[in-house]
């Protein structure tokens, strides 16, 4: 469990403090007031989401560094301006699909925007913004909405998930969270060290510590224990065959 | 005696018109020696084509046709007036009008023109003789002969001539036995066989006057052989007739016969040919009459060309007038309309930059505002609600502001989108909380959270944004408003349903249009202005939506809005 990286990219302090304020709980925060910095800072902070304001130095430079991102690592980008007039958003458009908000900046707008950004970015909109308990898989990482705060989990480091009806628990080394997504769609978009021993579980295999051979049953790396179902037994042998 | 008065009267019946006819032959010689064409024209008998209206006349003249040729006369402009007077006289003598006739030969006799006073005298002289005033006749055939000036032959055969029919008829044989003789030889020495033959009928009538069956059967016979290669009818049949009835009286009854047989033929002929030249006469009548059709015809297709011709012209230039007009006038639109758009395009831009400079320091105010309250931050300005009230409502002024400008100037930048509906109404919620609950309004929303409606996220926010703050203004305190929304076909529909003061129907006509008489008041007795509503219009429109305001039937108003929706995944 971790916060997720953001990258302000914003020359107005009372802007930054706003933006700081607001979001300081939920994201680890990078602040850069030019593009050299910005672009620093990109490269060593890897963010997660950049929020940048369109005009900087009095200058497009939001546009320019948002392309820097497009062209080298993409992630998702939340443009800031003033108005909604063609003029400042031609340029911005190219980024696309682009999100942008329109100041004054209140949480909720703020909040729903980068959610709304984040949604985008994966072409999935309203996957995490119309629910509760919702998840959103962004390349290597889940992003998990807990209350109204966004958390990032590295799909790695999930040890097993547990279906719950419906619903489903992501077990990580220290926490498990409650996600509104069944397990079978859940199996289809993880990469294939996850694998389904049990109709319940869907397990990493890289972090299986042992399995006892009288029951097949497995032991995790954080000591937990997960039964195999009959039907699955080969496939596990299989893979620890092909780990041999 | 009985018998010789018949012969006489027979005889004279049928030698008058040959009298009559010499004396023409003069006249029309005469007056065609004031004519070349009219020399060429006796010598032809032909008309000639283009010929002067004097020839024209003398043509008209020569064969009997009076009319016409005092037409001419009245056209001619070239021939002397003397001329053309004395043709006048005798067309005038042909229709048996004397008495001008005879005064003005009379004046014109006393000219020193001795040609003219001689044709003057011969002409009072025939006019006489035709009046059977055979001794005033007389008298002026001598003062014409006595003119010292050379005279053709047919001005003395045919006073000769005269004189002898004269003697004829006063029973002086001897002396009308003489002149016809005379006559005769100034004919023989001219070879002219018409005359020649007429004569010889003549003195075969002098004969026959005088019972001298013999001698005039000699000169008929004469006549006869000299009348026979000529084509004169009425001659030839004149002669055969007295040919017959000298036979008769000698008994010849088979010659009589003959002879009688001849005149007949000859009668026919003479008919015939009459016949024949009414013929043409009628034809050629008939042909000028065609040709003056045909004239008129194509005088009228002419008139009548010139007519469209110049209708068209006219209707060309006054055509081309009207164009220059109207290409004046367009260039006059023009020009207004640019001024207007150019005046437009100011205003817009004006409106553009004052709204955005406006907004941004509002913007500032509202933000820093928030911040203190989240922050619970009391040190600096004050944070009396109703401060951030007005900034809140300045604020929604100056967005209205804003995007109707640029929405005029086509400057408003549309993005549509999938946008999930109820985290934009729970945005408008936070946005207008403290409001709703200083006015202690029971606020709900009933809002599917799947459900995602498409068109631009920030114009649907300035729409929402108006109809809540329009319900909240409208709505007492304790009301009720409530956000609901169904689904209709492919569109979903956001109720926004309040128990305010509602909208009269007179209103509601004409609600999304800016009139200055429909202002309304809302419950702090503050005037609206209806911009925001107008606004909210044509932003739902820009975003594929639609928009009704309908009365609420438990009181108040509710608002429509509808757009395309789907469910999130």
């Amino acid at each position: 469990m971790e916060k997720l990286n953001l990258l302000i990219f914003e020359d107005d302090s009372e802007e930054v403090e706003i933006l700081t304020h607001i979001l300081a709980d939920e994201y680890n925060i990078s602040i850069a007031t030019s593009y050299e910095e910005g672009t620093k800072a990109f490269n060593t902070h890897l963010p997660d989401i950049a929020i940048l304001d369109i005009f900087v130095d009095g200058e497009r430079e939001g546009i320019r560094f948002a392309a820097h991102i497009q062209n080298t690592h993409p992630i998702p980008i939340l443009f800031l301006t003033n108005s909604k007039d063609k003029l400042s958003f031609t340029a911005a458009k190219k980024q696309h699909p682009y999100s942008y908000l329109l100041k004054p900046i209140d949480p909720h707008s703020l909040k729903f925007a980068l959610e709304l950004a984040f949604e985008k970015h994966v072409n999935q909109v309203g996957h995490l913004s119309t629910k509760e308990e919702a998840t959103l898989q962004l390349d290597n990482k889940l992003l998990i909405k807990k209350g109204n705060a966004l958390i990032k989990v590295v799909v790695d480091d999930i040890f097993y998930i547990e279906s719950e009806d419906k619903y489903c628990y992501i077990h990580t080394q220290d926490a498990r969270f409650l996600v509104q997504k069944s397990l079978k769609s859940f199996a289809e978009t993880l990469p294939n060290n996850f694998m389904s021993l049990h109709r319940k579980y869907v397990v990493n295999t890289n972090q299986i510590q042992s399995v006892l051979p009288s029951d097949y049953s497995l032991t995790l790396k954080n000591n937990a224990v997960l039964p195999v179902s009959q039907r699955h037994r080969k496939v596990l042998l299989e893979l620890f065959t092909i780990i041999k | 005696m009985s018998k010789l008065s018949k012969h006489f009267i027979i005889a004279v019946l049928l030698i008058l018109p040959t009298v009559v006819f010499g004396q023409n032959t003069y006249t029309l010689e005469w007056f065609a020696n004031y004519c070349e064409d009219c020399e060429a024209y006796v010598d032809s008998q032909k008309r000639i084509k283009d010929a002067s209206a004097w020839c024209n006349a003398y043509f008209s003249f020569a064969n009997d046709n009076f009319k016409e040729a005092k037409r001419y006369i009245l056209n001619d402009t070239k021939t002397n007036d003397t001329l053309k007077q004395l043709l006048q006289q005798h067309i005038l003598l042909q229709l048996g009008v004397n008495t001008k006739a005879k005064a003005y030969f009379l004046e014109v006799s006393a000219t020193e023109n001795l040609n003219i006073k001689q044709f003057a005298y011969k002409s009072l002289g025939k006019l006489y003789f035709d009046k059977q005033q055979n001794d005033s006749a007389l008298i002026y055939y001598e003062k014409a002969l006595q003119v010292p000036i050379d005279q053709s032959h047919y001005f003395k055969s045919e006073i000769f001539e005269t004189k002898a029919f004269m003697y004829l008829s006063e029973e002086k044989y001897p002396q009308a036995d003489s002149l016809y003789k005379k006559v005769l030889y100034l004919y023989k020495q001219h070879q002219d066989s018409f005359q020649i033959a007429r004569n010889y009928s003549n003195l075969g009538n002098l004969y026959f006057e005088q019972y001298k069956d013999e001698l005039a059967g000699n000169y008929f016979d004469s006549a006869y052989n000299y009348a026979k290669p000529l084509k004169d009818f009425e001659l030839k049949s004149t002669i055969t007739y007295n040919l017959h009835v000298l036979a008769e009286l000698s008994k010849d009854h088979k010659s009589a016969i003959n002879y009688l047989k001849e005149s007949h033929a000859y009668n026919d002929s003479l008919q015939k040919q009459n016949t024949l030249w009414q013929v043409a006469q009628e034809k050629e009548v008939f042909n000028v009459a065609q040709k003056q059709a045909e004239l008129d015809i194509k005088t009228a297709e002419r008139n009548t060309f010139i007519a469209i011709s110049i209708g068209v012209l006219l209707l060309l230039v006054v055509g081309f007038v009207l164009y220059r007009k109207l290409i004046a006038q367009n260039k006059k639109i023009k020009k207004l309309n640019r001024e207007l758009n150019e005046t437009n395009a100011v205003k817009n831009q004006l409106f553009t930059i004052i709204a955005h400079d406006l907004r941004s320091p509002v913007a500032r105010l509202q933000q820093l505002f928030q911040l203190k309250t989240i922050k619970k931050d009391t040190t600096a300005i004050t944070t009396d609600k109703n401060v951030s009230k007005i900034i809140d409502s300045l604020s929604l002024l100056l967005d209205n502001l804003l995007n109707w400008s640029l929405s005029q100037s086509d400057l408003l930048m549309v993005q549509k989108e999938w946008f999930p509906l109820w985290q934009i109404i729970r945005q408008m919620e936070f946005q207008y909380q403290s409001l709703i609950e200083e006015k202690g309004i029971q606020f709900s929303t009933e809002i599917d959270k799947s459900v995602l409606v498409y068109g631009d996220m920030e114009i649907f926010k300035i729409v929402i944004r108006n109809c809540l703050d329009n319900a909240i203004k409208f709505t007492p305190k304790g009301g009720k408003i409530v956000i609901s929304g169904s689904i209709e076909d492919e569109l979903f529909t956001v109720f926004i349903t309040d128990s305010g003061i509602g909208i009269s129907e007179k209103v509601l006509k004409s609600i999304f249009e800016i009139q200055s008489d429909k202002i309304q008041k809302d419950t702090t007795g503050r005037k609206s202005s209806g911009l925001g509503l107008m606004l909210t219009k044509s932003m739902i429109q820009l975003n594929g939506g639609t928009i009704q305001i309908k009365p609420n039937p438990e009181g108040g108003t509710i608002v429509n809005i509808s757009l395309p929706y789907k469910n999130a995944a």
